[in-house]
């Protein structure tokens, strides 16, 4: 009567080389079946297709074997694609997990301006907001360059810092950088700017007020906080790092060539020791809320994101963006045989929802 | 009815209302405890927005424009209201004026937009008593603020605990805010289990209500309780969050169970009351306990579960119950707390079929306004919301447990009380602005001779 509690992680599955590969969390894979296997949870790592099917790899002494797996009671989403999510085939998944009873966190990829409509509904939020729109073309260009120095244009799919604008008023007019290509161009007038931008911006974008970030030898700081739900909407904060863009660079993420630094060493060097842990203390709490409040406000189900802060040169912190899909770079474990925060967090969490429905 | 306050730079000397509220013959302005000379014109053209001159809402000190309430005196225009939240544990940091508790504050004041009105956060070091007037923490589109306003019209009490509370500062202040000034505190204290028994089991309609209590714990007591309820609870009178709670129950032996300090469940057994009493009072000082009959609560998947009914008074001044959550004890638990392992569930959650649910909706609130009518009564201070823990016998019968003036929010964690989240922050401030309308407009009727 009593069926064995069963977890999956849905991903990308890369077979055509020998050994299967679950992409960049592949590694976290495996202290995810660890810490199951300790918690005597059976665990596997499938694709929606291969899940259809009734097929996973579960992590043995040799590696990662293929066999037929039950349906799991809980699965967290961690296909990167959104193409995938938005799929026929993704739907058919949603359609089997609830035929079954199963669960799933995280529900799907959450774009930057759902999340800031989110985040806008709850007042008390406001103050750690930049103010930010739906990119509309000139208009909103000419509102957001007037009330501020500096403007950043985001696409609102983008990732690991990928395809952002950078505006900025210097005495050559109006100066445009892009993240991912060295070219900065100076525009006199708006109408230049406007139509440059027209022809550069082919997705989504949102538009929001720049802001001047701490820095290190001038290279500005933010900070990831990865935050995991333990049950109802309480949630903790399971890893916290800054990350230092590299020179002449505008964005922080890893990905981009950033480095990682302790939270404490970068307030201390800003801070007095009193000021410097309100701070830190203020950080998290700020991720948590952040957390709370999207996993309370976004359809489906959360349990862990990925929040993005940064602290101005006034001191006040702002929310940068979240994560619905985190790096599991930000957070490695101590060595290479042990479980970091993060796993053991998705596996208990995991558990708390199946024993909440027993 | 809320109106946008607007600071005109180029009047001087002067407000104006809209002709709907109907102003006449008066002569000054009002906010807080501030008042200043004007003139008081009317206009047509206003609907939903007052105009005070610059000089005038700097003589008042008023902070920023905003959304307010206005009410109206033979002589004043009063303006606000301006609601002072009483704390302690400020810290240095502008950023986290309360540390841990900023944010539970920052949520609480946001709703200040929908109530009208100005609230900010205090203490007792914060009033300038020589000019009348306080530092307040306000939270703003733009963070935590600090500006310097008139006392304000009515203070809510959310002291954290009970050891802050007794302190003299705070009973000084408390004090000459209310006798000297004539504000009105709501909350203004914790309740004392002992003393919320004595008041209501004076009251008929809410005895049945009450499980037998106590306030001698002694051998005679323990032997008489358990001969007839078989099962009591021990607990400190000023007891929070379900801490020194004893369960006794009565088999072959005295059965005791309790946690002990590093939070393990003990269960001792002994011969006799006398050994329970000798044991008890090795730990403990028990005159500052009560003895209180157990009753076997209503069961879900076989673990007991009790009620929290949180009830607060409204915009009306009127009790109406704001959230209900169940709460399932945990394994082997003494108490339903959730630090003990108890977990928060709704009601639709435990009862599946509707139309029971409706019957335990009705019931449990039914108990709750009429236990905090019944309260009221009672009591000499001003009460603005109470969390009741309710509990149902096996015949379905709903009994008391505890009446908490500072109730705990973590059943808000629960996604589904998000609704009533917002709603418990939002009251107390709706309670204020009818408050300190009572205050300004009819104070005989706050201050009884």
């Amino acid at each position: 009567m009593s069926k064995q509690r069963t977890m999956a992680v849905l991903t990308e599955i890369n077979e055509t080389s020998e050994r299967a590969a679950f992409g960049s969390i592949h590694h976290f894979c495996e202290e995810l079946a660890a810490y199951a296997r300790k918690r005597g949870l059976f665990f596997y790592v499938s694709s929606p297709a291969l899940y259809l099917e009734g097929v996973g790899y579960q992590w043995t002494e040799s590696g990662w074997g293929k066999r037929d797996v039950p349906s799991a009671n809980v699965v967290y989403n961690r296909l990167h694609s959104r193409k995938l999510e938005r799929s026929p085939l993704f739907a058919e998944l949603l359609a089997r997990l609830a035929e079954e009873n199963g669960m799933m966190f995280n529900h799907r990829f959450l774009h930057k301006w759902e999340v800031h409509c989110h985040f806008e509904r709850h007042e008390y939020l406001h103050p750690y907001l930049p103010k930010t729109a739906l990119w509309s073309g000139q208009h909103t260009l000419e509102s957001f360059l007037d009330a501020f120095p500096s403007v950043f244009l985001k696409p609102i799919y983008g990732s690991q810092g990928r395809g952002i604008f950078r505006l900025q008023h210097s005495d050559d007019g109006i100066c445009l950088r892009h993240s991912t290509s060295a070219s900065t161009a100076a525009y006199r007038s708006m109408d230049a700017l406007a139509s440059a931008l027209r022809q550069q911006i082919r997705t989504p974008m949102i538009i929001q007020q720049g802001l001047e970030l701490r820095t290190l030898d001038g290279r500005p700081v933010d900070f990831r906080l990865l935050c995991h739900r333990v049950r109802h909407n309480d949630w903790r904060v399971t890893s916290a790092v800054a990350r230092i863009a590299p020179p002449d660079q505008f964005v922080a993420n890893l990905a981009r060539g950033g480095e990682l630094m302790a939270v404490n060493d970068v307030l201390r060097k800003w801070h007095t020791r009193a000021d410097a842990f309100q701070q830190k203390q203020l950080l998290k709490e700020i991720a948590l809320e952040s957390a709370a409040v999207l996993a309370s406000e976004a359809e489906g189900l959360y349990g862990e994101f990925g929040v993005d802060l940064a602290i101005d040169i006034h001191g006040q912190p702002w929310i940068i963006e979240v994560n619905t899909k985190p790096s599991k770079r930000t957070d490695m474990a101590a060595s290479y045989q042990s479980v970091r925060p993060s796993a053991k967090a998705i596996i208990d969490y995991s558990l708390t929802l199946m024993e909440e429905k027993e | 009815m809320i109106y946008t306050l607007i600071i005109d730079e180029q009047q001087t000397n002067t407000v104006i209302l809209p002709a709907t509220l109907q102003a006449s013959r008066q002569t000054s302005a009002a906010f807080g405890s501030l008042v200043t000379p004007c003139r008081v014109i009317s206009s047509p053209r206003l609907t939903d927005r007052v105009i005070v001159a610059h000089d005038v809402a700097r003589c008042l000190s008023i902070p920023f424009a905003a959304d307010v309430h206005v009410f109206l005196t033979d002589e004043a225009v009063h303006f606000g209201p301006l609601v002072g939240i009483l704390t302690a544990g400020f810290t240095k940091s502008l950023n986290r004026p309360v540390g841990s508790r900023s944010f539970f504050f920052a949520k609480l004041l946001a709703q200040e937009k929908q109530v009208g009105g100005f609230a900010f956060l205090f203490s007792a070091p914060h009033i300038d008593w020589e000019n009348g007037m306080t530092n307040g923490y306000f939270y703003t589109e733009r963070g935590w603020e600090r500006h310097t306003v008139p006392l304000p019209n009515v203070v809510y009490n959310r002291l954290p605990n009970r050891r802050v509370e007794k302190e003299e500062t705070f009973q000084t202040m408390t004090k000459t805010l209310q006798t000297t000034y004539g504000i009105p505190i709501f909350n203004g204290c914790f309740f004392n289990k002992w003393d919320i028994y004595r008041r209501l089991s004076a009251h008929p309609k809410a005895q049945p209500y009450l499980p037998a209590t106590s306030a001698h714990v002694t051998q005679h007591t323990i032997e008489q309780f358990l001969a007839r309820y078989r099962e009591a609870y021990i607990k400190p009178a000023d007891g929070s969050l379900g801490r020194g709670i004893y369960h006794l129950a009565k088999k072959n032996a005295y059965e005791c169970r309790f946690r002990d300090e590093s939070g393990e469940i003990q269960t001792v057994l002994f011969p006799t009351a006398m050994a329970v009493w000798h044991h008890l009072l090795a730990h403990t000082p028990l005159h500052r306990y009560v003895i209180q009959q157990a009753v076997p609560l209503l069961a879900v998947n076989g673990r007991p579960a009790d009620f929290r009914v949180h009830v607060n008074k409204n915009e009306h001044g009127i009790w109406q119950v704001s959230a209900i959550a169940a709460k399932i004890a945990g394994k082997q638990s003494i108490t339903t707390h959730m630090n003990s392992g108890g977990i928060v569930k709704t009601l639709e959650e435990i009862f599946l079929d509707a139309a029971e649910r409706e019957i335990m909706l009705a019931r449990l609130s039914d108990a709750a306004l009429t236990l905090s009518r019944c309260l009221d009564e009672a009591s000499e201070t001003l009460i603005g919301e109470i969390g009741f823990d309710l509990g149902v016998d096996q015949q379905g019968r709903i009994w008391m447990f505890e009446a908490n003036s500072k109730p705990g929010r973590s059943i808000f964690k629960h996604p589904k009380l998000k609704d009533a989240d917002e709603r418990t922050a939002r009251l107390p401030l709706a309670y204020a602005v009818h408050l300190s309308k009572t205050a300004i407009t009819e104070p005989e009727a706050l201050w009884p001779c």
